[in-house]
């Protein structure tokens, strides 16, 4: 069916595609005249949104698909189609509850800041460029909620943009991501020309028939993935995921722990057939697994509290990655699922330690916030078990699930590497929530006077949402498996797998404890031997990946190529704009003297016009 | 209905002026969302005329018109206030001479456009706008010889002047055809038919200006293309050597005028003749089934840019004396709201995407690609990329100079949602295309 804009049937729909805009403009407005307005506006169209999703959710019958006319005109045709299934409906639940938990959030935690109707404006604009990413069907479409994400993410890392810090973090952020999305757009070229659609629903279609060419389908696959590198941080994209922390802490609950990183294991799985008929799953789960590793080591030596949880959202979207990358969808989207709550749970956690001791947020100088906010301490607790994989809690469902589907794959390096990187999460979890809420107060002076209770509805409710909900869908693991694949999954089964997990993390669990609790002297002078701060080193700065890609970039990339582009610029482009100011110039006076300013003269151009056009007839008409 | 709704309202309308213009606009605001309203549910002229008849993009135009119109009548201040009048009978007129099916007809409300903007002009304070008026009287009044003269020609061979009963036979009707386009040429400021415009537009008050290069111009655009359609058809070889020929002339010298102008009003009234050069190339590509939605796209996105231009510059100059380019220094620092408005705007002149002009010159430059016209799209390209240059100019004065005076620039609340309902349309129709490609389909 093709609808004309404007007409889509749905109120769902509707609302999920207009609201974020108009809240975003709205937001900005009202705040601008009274600043309270922004947050009740951006309340209201989060709450609206969500509701919107639940209405979805709970009205599913068939996937919607609706095709409007964008542009159709002659042989160009740009239709805008939206199109919602199990998969978009758990993306959108996840997009709109979690903003809505986070906006709530925000109420305090932003409650100082003079800029709030920029900052809500910003968020519902992700909102909705989360939201168009997950409904539309079309490769285009996606592409559009993928650039309209990547821009909010740049604008609400720079959110203060008077810190240097901020405003070139938000820049890397966008760099790095445009890097992929290069790759992406070039793959939607691909796409459009050679397999003549970019609809993402035919091409996994085509994919199962065997229809599309292999090599073409390999190449745009890899270029798609490339995408997904930058938006979610795997390897060797990453840096900017960690320097995305000088955002706000609310957006990066949001958008670095739970929603936009996302993106790129979306698009994968929205794809999945496509990947599967190609051979891109092999790289997939290779490159992943990989990045799993080094999250998860680089996360166990960090200082900021905010580093650490950015360092395990990227192993953990790894191992989501390698999830889906082994090809098991359901153990991907699984992690996905658990992932974004009980990330989105530690982060705001984390934002709520972050807010009582006033902007402390390196981990070393807090502590023994045990006595002072126990309520927080449980829930981050809550988080922590969950993302570590600890019984009952959902991660240890889904994790347990990708490692053993890693095994029964049966490629060593990626089995190997992702079981490290699940088994290490414990290890630096458990050192974060130690180091903030055990022992004593370190540095003092900073902090313990200002520490003031986190207000009950506006910090910890969302917090104990989050934390009652991470714990209760571990209940309904096989459905949400069910819905999302649609057909009865396998469980992959390795024996000797959930008892080693289980004493390996224990083990783990207690060397942690007995070190940062009881002999943190010890530990010190482990820390203190050479070879130790080496290693240190290189985990520390993410395994000197951003100074390698900043010396690629400065020294090949801006003192050679670009170089030679600026000479070209310079003598050639300039010089030939540059000429064209006398040529104007002469063009302008020689014209100007038919422009003197005297009817009279005009009078005659009239005359002489139609003269050439009497003229012109009659010496064409006498030819025809 | 719609039309003598609009023809009452215009005569209603000057008991209030005087007394409280706020009536006046209100009564105004109110016949043209009335019309609006019945042209919506179906009725026309068509009704109880013979001669008349409507088409979906017509309908279209028409809404576009009354909008626009609305929202010009929204921002006059006292000055103008009997423009309010004159805008209600315009836009009647305008209807008529957009439905009609019979060219007799079509010359005479063409005729009546023409004097409606006369006196539309005639709203003289100063010696700039008696100068503007005079010289569009007499243009003007030349160009009516020339129709006039063109349709008595006409008359003798035409056995009708209805548009589907009109054969084209000989040298004679093409010629008596071409003397009334070249007359209608001055309304539409084709060069050599221009020189009047260029002055007049800058000259007489810029709510004129606004109403006679945005307004009167796209229906004018619209119309003959309707009223001359058929008989290009018959020449398509001749149609692509003449408008071609115009087209080139016209946006070529324009764009290289406009680009050294130091007066701002100067400047965009050679920006609407370079605008005219590029709305020919519909003309010139008759051929194509394309030609139809790029002269209607043209027409639409046209009314909604150059309209709220030269309105907002009518604002900027009454609040702030603002007449040369220089004087826009830093307006982005001292009224950001202000500046922004004016800024779309420019840019959509300029053709920058997801804005209505962008889309309008894809739309007409598509019509020229397909009829095989694609040196004239070139050079139409060409010109566009020329004609950036000047509209940069506004754009850094705006954003990257420095203010010379600190003073904020208020505009009045009716300005400004007059403003913002043509920016609704400029990026309504940037985003959503289809809806002007669906109305001419069928």
């Amino acid at each position: 069916m093709i609808y004309e804009i404007g007409s889509i049937g749905n109120i769902g729909v509707k609302t999920l595609l207009i609201a974020p805009y108009l809240g975003s403009v709205l937001a900005y407005i009202l705040g601008k005249a009274k600043r309270e307005l922004a947050f009740w506006v951006a309340e209201i169209v989060g709450a609206l949104l969500f509701l919107a999703s639940i209405y979805l959710f709970i009205s599913f019958e068939k996937p919607i698909d609706i095709t409007l006319n964008w542009i159709n005109y002659g042989d160009i045709h740009l239709p805008f189609r939206i199109y919602i299934d199990h998969l978009s409906i758990v993306m959108l639940l996840i997009a709109t509850g979690l903003g809505f938990a986070d906006i709530h959030f925000a109420h305090d935690y932003m409650g100082d800041d003079p800029d709030q109707p920029r900052y809500y404006a910003k968020v519902l604009f992700f909102i909705g460029g989360m939201i168009l990413l997950v409904i539309t069907k079309d490769l285009i479409g996606a592409f559009i909620g993928w650039e309209f994400m990547g821009l909010a993410s740049y604008a609400l890392i720079s959110f203060w943009y008077y810190k240097h810090s901020a405003a070139s973090a938000g820049m890397q952020a966008f760099l790095y991501t445009r890097l992929g999305d290069i790759f992406i757009l070039a793959a939607i070229a691909l796409l459009y020309f050679y397999a003549g659609t970019i609809d993402l629903i035919k091409l996994n279609e085509m994919a199962n028939s065997g229809e599309l060419n292999k090599t073409l389908a390999l190449v745009t696959a890899l270029f798609i993935f490339m995408g997904a590198i930058g938006k979610s941080g795997q390897f060797p994209l990453y840096p900017w995921l960690m320097n995305a922390m000088e955002g706000p802490t609310t957006v990066s609950a949001l958008i670095h722990g739970a929603t936009m990183v996302n993106s790129g294991i979306y698009i994968v799985a929205r794809l999945f057939d496509f990947y599967h008929y190609t051979d891109a799953l092999f790289i997939v789960a290779n490159v992943a697994a990989l990045s799993a590793f080094i999250g998860s080591t680089s996360a166990l030596v960090q200082k900021e509290i905010k580093k650490i949880l950015a360092y395990s959202t990227m192993s953990h979207l790894s191992i989501a990655f390698v999830g889906l990358g082994v090809g098991s969808l359901a153990a991907g989207m699984l992690h996905l699922v658990n992932h974004a709550i009980f990330k989105a749970l530690l982060f705001l956690s984390a934002g709520a330690v972050i807010y009582l001791a006033h902007h402390v947020k390196d981990a070393w100088k807090l502590g023994g916030l045990w006595k002072t906010a126990p309520f927080v301490a449980i829930f981050m607790a809550m988080g922590s078990l969950s993302l570590a994989g600890v019984p009952p809690f959902s991660g240890f469902f889904s994790k347990e699930m990708v490692v053993a589907s890693a095994w029964e794959w049966g490629n060593g390096f990626t089995a190997i590497f992702v079981t490290i990187a699940a088994l290490l999460s414990i290890a630096y979890i458990t050192r974060l929530w130690v180091l903030i809420f055990l022992g004593e107060p370190r540095h003092e002076s900073e902090h313990d006077h200002a520490i003031h209770g986190a207000s009950t509805f506006w910090m910890r409710l969302p917090l104990g949402i989050l934390a009652f909900v991470t714990l209760a869908i571990s209940l309904f693991q096989s459905d949400i498996v069910h819905y999302i694949v649609g057909k009865e999954v396998e469980e992959p089964h390795v024996a000797w797998l959930t008892a080693f997990m289980l004493s390996g993390m224990a083990i783990l669990f207690a060397i942690v404890v007995w070190l940062y609790v009881k002999k943190l002297d010890l530990l010190q002078k482990i820390a203190s031997h050479q070879f130790m701060k080496t290693i240190h080193n290189i985990l520390f700065n993410g395994y000197y990946m951003e100074a390698m890609i900043t010396w690629i970039s400065k020294n090949i990339i801006v003192n050679s190529i670009a170089r030679g582009f600026r000479w070209f610029d310079t003598f050639v482009i300039d010089w030939l704009v540059n000429a064209t100011v006398p040529m104007t110039r002469a063009f302008y006076r020689f014209f100007k003297k038919g422009h003197s300013g005297e009817i009279g003269g005009y009078i005659g151009q009239m005359v002489i016009g139609i003269a050439i056009i009497v003229i012109a007839i009659l010496t064409i008409v006498k030819g025809l | 209905m719609s039309f003598v709704v609009l023809v009452l309202a215009g005569l209603i309308v000057p008991l209030f002026y005087r007394q409280n213009i706020q009536v006046a606009k209100g009564i105004a605001v109110f016949a043209f969302g009335a019309a609006a309203f019945l042209i919506f549910n179906g009725h026309s002229l068509a009704d109880y005329l013979d001669y008349f008849s409507i088409t979906p993009s017509i309908k279209l135009m028409e809404f576009v018109l009354l909008l626009t119109l609305a929202a010009v009548s929204l921002s006059l201040t006292g000055f103008e206030r009997p423009l309010i009048s004159q805008m209600l009978f315009l836009s009647a007129v305008s209807l008529g001479l957009l439905e009609t099916n019979n060219l007799f007809i079509f010359i005479v409300l063409f005729e009546a456009v023409a004097i409606i903007s006369y006196i539309l002009v005639s709203n003289i304070r100063n010696y700039y706008n008696a100068e503007g008026a005079i010289k569009a009287f007499i243009a003007g009044a030349v160009a009516s010889g020339i129709i006039l003269f063109g349709l008595a020609l006409f008359s003798f061979v035409t056995p009708s002047f209805e548009y589907n009963q009109i054969r084209v036979e000989g040298k004679f009707t093409l010629i008596a055809v071409a003397i009334m386009l070249a007359g209608i040429f001055y309304k539409l400021t084709i060069v050599p038919m221009h020189g009047w415009a260029a002055d007049a537009y800058a000259q007489v008050n810029h709510v004129a200006a606004a109403i006679l290069s945005g307004v009167i111009k796209s229906v004018v655009m619209l119309a003959t293309f309707n009223a001359f359609h058929r008989f290009l058809e018959f020449y398509p070889a001749m149609a692509v050597i003449i408008f071609s020929f115009f087209a080139i002339l016209t946006m070529t010298l324009a764009n290289f005028m406009a680009l050294w102008q130091k007066r701002i009003s100067k400047m965009l009234a050679y920006s609407s003749i370079a605008h005219s050069g590029y709305a020919l190339i519909p003309f010139a590509a008759i051929s194509s089934k394309f030609a139809y939605p790029g002269i209607l796209y043209y027409a639409i996105a046209y009314i909604f840019m150059q309209t709220a231009v030269f309105l907002m510059l009518n604002e900027l100059r009454v609040r702030a004396g603002i007449k040369y380019i220089s004087h826009l220094k830093g307006l982005g620092k001292r009224s950001p709201l202000v500046a922004l408005l004016f800024t779309i705007q420019i840019f959509s002149l300029a053709g920058i995407p997801l804005l209505a002009g962008f889309m309008s010159k894809a739309a007409a430059f598509y019509a020229g690609v397909d009829a095989g016209l694609w040196w004239l799209v070139l050079i139409a390209l060409l010109n566009s990329a020329l004609a950036v240059g000047y509209y940069v100019i506004l754009i850094k004065n705006i954003y990257l100079d420095e203010p010379e005076e600190s003073s904020t620039i208020e505009i009045s609340y009716g300005a400004l949602i007059g403003q913002l309902l043509l920016l609704g349309g400029t990026l309504y129709f940037g985003i959503i295309a289809s809806n002007i490609f669906t109305s001419t389909m069928g």
